[in-house]
C-alpha cells in the first residue's frame, strides 16, 4: 500500500460512496420511486401452470372495465426472439405459451394499479396444458416434454488437457463426488419497476437496470426497431446481483405502452421480483480427482449440470475454479446446460464458482485429507500463480481460429502492451493464502482433518479454508466502453453505461478519471444509466466494470487530458510538448512544477479557446482509442477466506464465529469500496452455504418461499462483527492503475471455507444450504 | 363501539401483524379499533401471589422488566429472539397473544407457567388458561366484543418457580421452527411439586405434555439427571404433531421437540439452583 500512497492522489485513497448522502437520506431514486406525467399502471398476468399453451384468450370482459386502456397479448407482440446479457434469456417477449408457473403470458394497462388487477381477473384464458418437466436428469431424457425449440439440451460446454487415463494412472489416490445445489434467489431488498414512454416512432424507457445498453440491444431485437429510437435510462437498483439485466417484463412495458400510446409503469411486487424473473441454477456435480501421495493432483473430471429453467440459455458456467486449480496434470470439464419448466435461471453473482467451484474445493478438500495434507499448503501447492498457462482456453473458440493465427492478424499497435494469451497476467492464491493463514493464526486453530478445535457439550467448533476465482470482465458481446467530457467551466463528466447496483461503480470509475485527469474526485460527475449519452457498455456484470469499463474510462479521460495539454500548449505553453506539461489539482503547469506562476486551470485553458478561436470546440470528448485487450485470456481475480463455525450437533444450527476475507484484486482503487464488496461476497456465501434455497412445489414447479419470511438470508448479526477484510495488490500490466475485478470471488471462497469449517467440527461433508435439518441428517448417516 | 360494528370491527393494539394481513389481502374489515391510547392496558405488576402483565404492554417494555421477577427475566429473553427492536417498541403482548400463531414464542412460556388470560366483555371479566386461549391458528377463545385485557402469571405461594424456553430458528431474525417451554415448581425441600411442559410450532394450537411432567414430578431436583430430562423430552415428542412445510420437516421437528425439552429443563434446574 504504502508505494501505491506516493504514486496515486485519488487512486487508493478510501472515499465514501458518491450516492452515500442520498442513500442515507432516502432522496436517491428507484425506478419504483419514479412517476411519469398522465402515467397507466401495468400488471401482468401470469401462467398457472407449468407447462402451458393458450388456446383461447377473451380480454373483452377486462377491456370493459372502467378504468382498463388495453390489454396486451401474445397475438399483438412481434414473434422476435431476444436475448439478455449472456444468455440470461432467449426467447419472444410473449408467444402464447407459459413454460414456469409464473410466467409472463398477457399484460393489462389501468388508470390504477387496483384496476388493473382487477382487470386481470377478467381476462378469459382456455390453457392446453402441455406435458412438463421440472427435473434436469429427467428433461434430458430422449422423451422428454420439449420446452424450446432448440431442445432442452445442447452441447455441452469442455475444457481438456493432458491425457485423463495417463493421470488417472498416475494418481495414489482418488475421490470422487455427486454434489446437488439448490437454486439461489437475488432476494433484492428493492423491488424494481419499468417505466416506458413513447414520442412518436421513439421509446423511452426507466428502470432499475445494471446493463443499460445490454437492455437497449433486447429492445432492438424483441422490437426489430433501431437502436437509434431507443433510449435506455437505467436508475439505480438496490441490490441486483445479477437479477436486474436485462428483463422481460421490461420489454412488457414497451409493448403495454405503445399499444395504449400512453406512459405505461409496471411495478413487481416482491414476489414477483422473487418468484417470476430469475434465479441462480439448480446444479449437480459428479466428479472425481486424483493426486500423488505428496498431493500433487494428478486428474480433474468433472461432469456438471446445470438447470436453466424456461427461458436461460446459458451454458459455460463458473470455469474459473479450472483456471484456479490449474496446475492439475490432466483435466476435462463439461458443462451441460437444460432447459426445464421452473423459473428461469441466469448469472447470479460468482455464477458456477458457488457451485462447480464449491463441488472442486470439497474434490480437492477430500484429497487433502485423503493424503494428510493442510488445505492450505493442498491449495498451494495445486493453485495457480502469475505466468502460469490458463486452462480456459475457450475464448480461442470465440476468436474463430488457431489461437496462434488470431494472435498473428492483430496489428501491432493494439497488441503492444498485451500480456501473454491465455496466461494469468497477475496475482493468483498463494499470496492471499499465506496473509490470510497468518491473519487467522490458521497453524494455531487447525487441528487436523475433521477434528474440532473446541467442544463444549453439543456444540463443536472448526474452522475452514476456502478460495475462489473469476474473470474480471468479458469482451464476447463488444467492448466496453466510456466518454469523459470537460466542460468549458472545467468541471468533467464520465459517461459510462454501467449501471448503479450499489457497489460503488460511480465513485470508483469517477477515480480512476480524476487520477487520470489530475481532477479531484468532487470534480468529477458520472452519467452511469443514458445510453442516448453512453457509448456502448457490457454493463456491471461478470466482473468487469473496474477492469474493462475502468480500463475505458481511463483510456478516455487520458484521451480528454491530451486534448486538454494540446489546447493548453498551444495556448499558454508556447508550443512545447505536451511531455513536458502536467496536470496537478486541476491546474496545467510545467512538469515537475505544480507551484509555477506559470499555471492555468481546466476553465482557463477551454475558456482562451472559446473567446479567441470562434467556431472552435469549446468542450473536450475523450474515448479509447482502441479496443481493450482480450482480457478473459490473461486476467483473474481471487479471493481466499478463513471461516469458524460452531455446529451444534443436537440441532444441526451452524453458527459463524470468525472470518478473515482476503483479496486480491490488484491495485485498490478505493478499499473502503472493496472491503464492502468482499464483505458482501463473504455473507452471501456464507447464506448460500447455509440457509438460502428456494423451494420449488414438487408437482408444479411453483415457488413456495417467494418471500423474506421464508427465503432467509444472513443478516448483518448472523455474520462476525469482528470480521477482517485484508488486501495483497499484485499490480496488473493492463487495469486501470494496476486494478482487476473484484466482486465474485470473494462470494465462491466463503461458501467453501464455511463447508470445510462444517466438516472439521463434525466430521461429515453436507450438502449446501447446509440447513440444521441437512447437518443433523448427514450426521445421522455418519453414525 | 365494537359492538356497534361487529366482525366488520377488528382491534388494533400494535398493529404490527395486522399491517402484515391487511398487505397480504387476508383481512376485510371496514373499522380498525385503536387501543393504543389505553394507557390502562399497558403495565407489569408483581404482587406476591401473581405477576400480571397488561395486554397493551410493548415486548420493549416486556423486554425492560427483567429485574423485577426472575420469570420475567425468562420473558424478557424470550423477546429478544421476537422481531426487530424496531418492531418491539410497536409489537404488544396482548396482540402477539391474540394473533394466535402457534410459532409465537411467549405461549408456550405462559401456557408452561400456567398463565390465565383475563378477558373483558359486555358482562364483565372471566378468566380462561392460556392454554384454553389458543383454539387454532390465528383463533382464540375471544368471543363476540371481547377484549383481551391481561395474562396472569400464577406465583407459588411456598417454594420457587423457573421457566425455560428454547427454540430452533435460523437467521437472527427468525420465528420459530419448533420451541419449547417449561416450568417447574419446587417446595421448600427441593421437591418437585409441579412440572408443566408446552409446545409450539407442532400443532395448531400451543401443546400441553402431560406425560412429559412424568419423569420430573415427585422427584429431588438434585436427583434430576440427564436420562429423566431426556425422558421428558422424548415423552413430548410424543405429544407433538407437527407437519411438514418449507420450514421444516415433521420429522425434524419432531426430533427437536426432544432437546428444546431438554434444554428448556436444563435451564429451569440451573435458575433453581442458583
Amino acid at each position: 500500500m504504502g508505494k501505491m500512497e506516493r504514486k496515486f492522489s485519488v487512486v487508493g485513497k478510501g472515499a465514501h460512496v458518491k450516492d452515500a448522502r442520498e442513500k442515507v437520506t432516502g432522496s436517491l431514486k428507484y425506478a419504483v420511486d419514479m412517476k411519469l406525467q398522465n402515467m397507466a399502471y401495468g400488471k401482468i398476468l401470469r401462467c398457472p401452470h407449468p407447462h402451458a399453451k393458450i388456446a383461447k384468450i377473451d380480454t373483452s370482459k377486462a377491456e370493459a372495465l372502467p378504468g382498463v386502456l388495453g390489454v396486451l397479448t401474445h397475438e399483438d407482440v412481434p414473434q422476435n426472439d431476444w436475448e439478455s446479457a449472456w444468455f440470461n434469456y432467449r426467447g419472444k417477449v410473449l408467444d402464447g405459451i407459459g413454460r414456469f408457473v409464473g410466467d409472463d403470458m398477457a399484460a393489462v394497462a389501468a388508470q390504477t394499479e387496483q384496476i388493473a388487477e382487477r382487470a386481470l381477473e377478467l381476462i378469459e384464458v382456455e390453457y392446453e396444458i402441455l406435458p412438463h418437466v421440472l427435473d434436469m436428469e429427467e428433461a434430458r431424457k430422449g422423451d422428454a416434454p420439449q420446452i424450446r425449440c432448440e431442445g432442452n439440451e445442447r452441447d455441452p460446454y469442455e475444457v481438456k488437457w493432458g491425457d485423463v487415463a495417463k493421470g488417472e494412472s498416475e494418481a495414489d489416490v482418488t475421490v470422487e463426488c455427486d454434489i446437488s445445489y439448490e437454486s439461489q434467489q437475488y432476494a433484492p431488498l428493492g423491488r424494481n419497476a419499468c417505466l416506458a414512454e413513447w414520442m412518436g416512432d421513439k421509446v423511452t424507457l426507466w428502470t432499475s437496470s445494471q446493463t443499460p445498453s445490454e437492455l437497449r440491444d433486447g429492445v432492438h431485437e424483441a422490437l426489430g426497431i433501431p437502436l437509434s429510437k431507443i433510449r435506455v435510462m437505467a436508475l439505480p437498483c438496490g441490490s441486483s446481483f445479477g437479477q436486474w439485466w436485462s428483463n422481460n417484463f421490461m420489454i412488457v412495458t414497451v409493448l403495454l405502452a405503445k399499444k395504449i400510446r400512453q406512459a405505461v409503469k409496471i411495478e413487481l411486487s416482491n414476489e414477483e421480483c422473487m418468484g417470476t424473473v430469475k434465479r441462480r441454477h439448480l446444479e449437480r456435480t459428479r466428479g472425481k480427482m486424483g493426486c500423488t501421495r505428496d498431493g500433487e493432483i494428478t486428474v480433474a473430471e468433472i461432469d456438471h449440470i446445470i438447470d436453466n429453467g424456461g427461458y436461460g440459455f446459458k451454458d459455460d458456467v463458473g470455469f474459473f475454479c479450472v483456471d484456479m486449480w490449474g496446475k492439475a496434470r490432466n483435466g476435462h470439464y463439461a458443462v451441460h446446460a437444460i432447459n426445464t419448466n421452473l423459473l428461469t435461471a441466469g448469472c447470479m453473482r460468482g455464477v458456477g464458482d458457488c457451485t462447480l467451484g464449491a463441488s472442486v474445493e470439497r474434490l480437492a478438500d477430500r484429497l487433502a485429507e485423503k493424503v494428510g495434507m493442510d488445505p492450505v499448503d493442498f491449495r498451494i501447492k495445486n493453485q495457480i500463480v502469475a505466468g502460469d498457462e490458463l486452462r480456459m482456453q475457450h475464448s480461442r473458440d470465440n476468436m474463430k481460429g488457431d489461437r496462434d493465427a488470431y494472435i498473428a492478424s492483430i496489428p501491432p499497435h493494439l497488441r503492444k502492451d498485451w500480456p501473454e494469451l491465455f496466461h494469468l497476467s497477475a496475482g493468483g492464491t498463494r499470496a492471499i493464502l499465506e496473509k490470510g493463514a497468518e491473519a487467522f493464526r490458521w497453524k494455531q486453530r487447525w487441528r487436523g482433518w475433521a477434528t474440532p478445535n473446541r467442544i463444549d457439550g453439543p456444540k463443536r467448533h472448526g474452522v475452514g479454508v476456502g478460495t475462489g476465482a473469476h474473470v474480471c470482465g468479458v469482451e464476447f458481446e463488444g467492448s466496453s466502453s466510456s466518454m469523459v467530457r470537460i466542460n468549458p467551466d472545467g468541471s468533467a463528466k464520465v459517461h459510462c453505461a454501467v449501471g448503479r447496483q450499489g457497489q460503488g461503480s460511480e465513485t470508483t470509475q469517477s477515480q480512476v478519471a480524476a487520477e487520470e485527469l489530475g481532477l479531484s474526485l468532487d470534480q468529477i460527475e458520472i452519467e452511469t444509466g443514458d445510453t442516448d449519452s453512453c457509448p456502448w457498455n457490457h454493463g456491471s456484470l461478470a466482473s468487469s466494470t473496474m477492469y474493462r469499463t475502468g480500463w475505458a474510462t481511463r483510456a478516455a479521460a487520458n484521451d480528454a487530458r491530451r486534448q486538454l495539454l494540446e489546447i493548453a500548449s498551444r495556448e499558454f505553453f508556447d508550443g512545447v510538448d505536451i511531455d513536458e506539461l502536467e496536470i496537478t489539482d486541476g491546474e496545467v503547469h510545467p512538469k515537475g512544477e505544480p507551484r509555477s506562476n506559470r499555471r492555468f486551470t481546466f476553465a482557463q485553458v477551454l475558456n482562451e479557446l472559446r473567446s479567441e478561436t470562434l467556431g472552435q470546440t469549446s468542450s473536450i470528448t475523450g474515448r479509447p482509442a482502441v479496443p481493450m485487450p482480450p482480457s478473459t485470456t490473461f486476467a483473474r481475480q481471487f479471493g481466499a477466506q478463513f471461516a469458524e463455525v460452531e455446529v451444534d450437533i443436537e440441532t444441526g444450527q451452524i453458527k459463524l464465529l470468525d472470518f478473515v476475507a482476503v483479496q486480491d484484486s490488484g491495485t485498490v482503487v478505493n478499499p473502503q469500496v472493496l472491503k464492502n464488496q468482499v464483505i458482501g461476497g463473504a455473507i452471501c456465501g456464507a447464506g448460500f452455504a447455509i440457509y438460502e434455497h428456494l423451494v420449488f412445489d414438487e408437482e408444479t414447479g411453483a415457488i413456495k418461499n417467494a418471500n423474506l419470511l421464508d427465503y432467509k438470508l444472513l443478516r448483518c448479526a448472523d455474520f462476525p462483527h469482528q470480521a477482517q477484510v485484508l488486501f495483497e495488490e499484485a499490480p496488473d500490466p493492463v487495469g486501470p492503475f494496476g486494478a482487476r475485478g473484484a466482486g465474485e470471488s470473494p462470494i465462491a471462497a466463503g461458501i467453501s471455507a464455511v463447508a470445510q469449517a462444517v466438516h472439521n467440527a463434525t466430521g461429515v461433508w453436507v450438502d449446501m444450504p447446509m440447513t440444521p435439518e441437512r447437518v443433523i441428517r448427514a450426521l445421522a448417516q455418519a453414525h | 363501539m365494537k359492538s356497534q360494528m361487529g366482525d366488520r370491527a377488528k382491534f388494533w393494539a400494535g398493529g404490527t401483524d395486522m399491517v402484515l394481513l391487511w398487505q397480504r389481502g387476508e383481512i376485510d374489515l371496514d373499522h380498525c379499533i385503536d387501543l393504543r391510547h389505553l394507557g390502562e392496558l399497558d403495565y407489569i405488576s408483581v404482587e406476591d401471589d401473581s405477576i400480571s402483565i397488561g395486554a397493551m404492554c410493548s415486548l420493549s417494555a416486556l423486554e425492560r422488566s427483567a429485574d423485577e421477577h426472575h420469570l420475567l427475566a425468562t420473558l424478557s429473553e424470550i423477546t429478544k429472539l421476537m422481531c426487530t427492536p424496531q418492531t418491539r417498541t410497536l409489537a404488544t403482548v396482548g396482540g402477539n397473544m391474540c394473533n394466535a400463531s402457534p410459532a409465537a414464542d411467549l405461549s408456550p412460556a405462559f401456557v408452561a407457567m400456567d398463565a390465565e388470560a383475563i378477558i373483558l366483555g359486555d358482562a364483565g371479566e372471566r378468566r380462561v388458561s392460556m392454554f384454553e386461549f389458543f383454539e387454532g391458528v390465528n383463533k382464540t377463545a375471544l368471543r363476540g366484543n371481547e377484549l383481551l385485557k391481561e395474562i396472569s402469571i400464577p406465583l407459588p405461594v411456598a417454594g420457587n418457580i423457573a421457566a425455560g424456553y428454547r427454540r430452533i430458528d435460523r437467521t437472527v431474525v427468525d420465528i420459530a421452527l419448533v420451541n419449547a417451554s417449561s416450568a417447574l415448581t419446587v417446595d421448600a425441600s427441593g421437591k418437585i411439586t409441579k412440572a408443566t411442559v408446552a409446545l409450539g410450532a407442532v400443532a395448531p394450537v400451543i401443546v400441553r405434555s402431560e406425560v412429559a411432567a412424568v419423569p420430573l414430578v415427585g422427584r429431588s431436583l438434585d436427583a434430576l439427571d440427564d436420562a429423566a430430562l431426556a425422558a421428558s423430552g422424548e415423552a413430548a415428542a410424543g405429544d407433538a404433531k407437527p407437519i411438514s412445510d418449507v420450514r421444516a420437516s415433521a420429522d425434524y421437528r419432531r426430533d427437536m421437540v426432544k432437546v428444546m425439552v431438554r434444554r428448556s429443563l436444563a435451564d429451569c434446574i440451573e435458575q433453581l439452583k442458583g
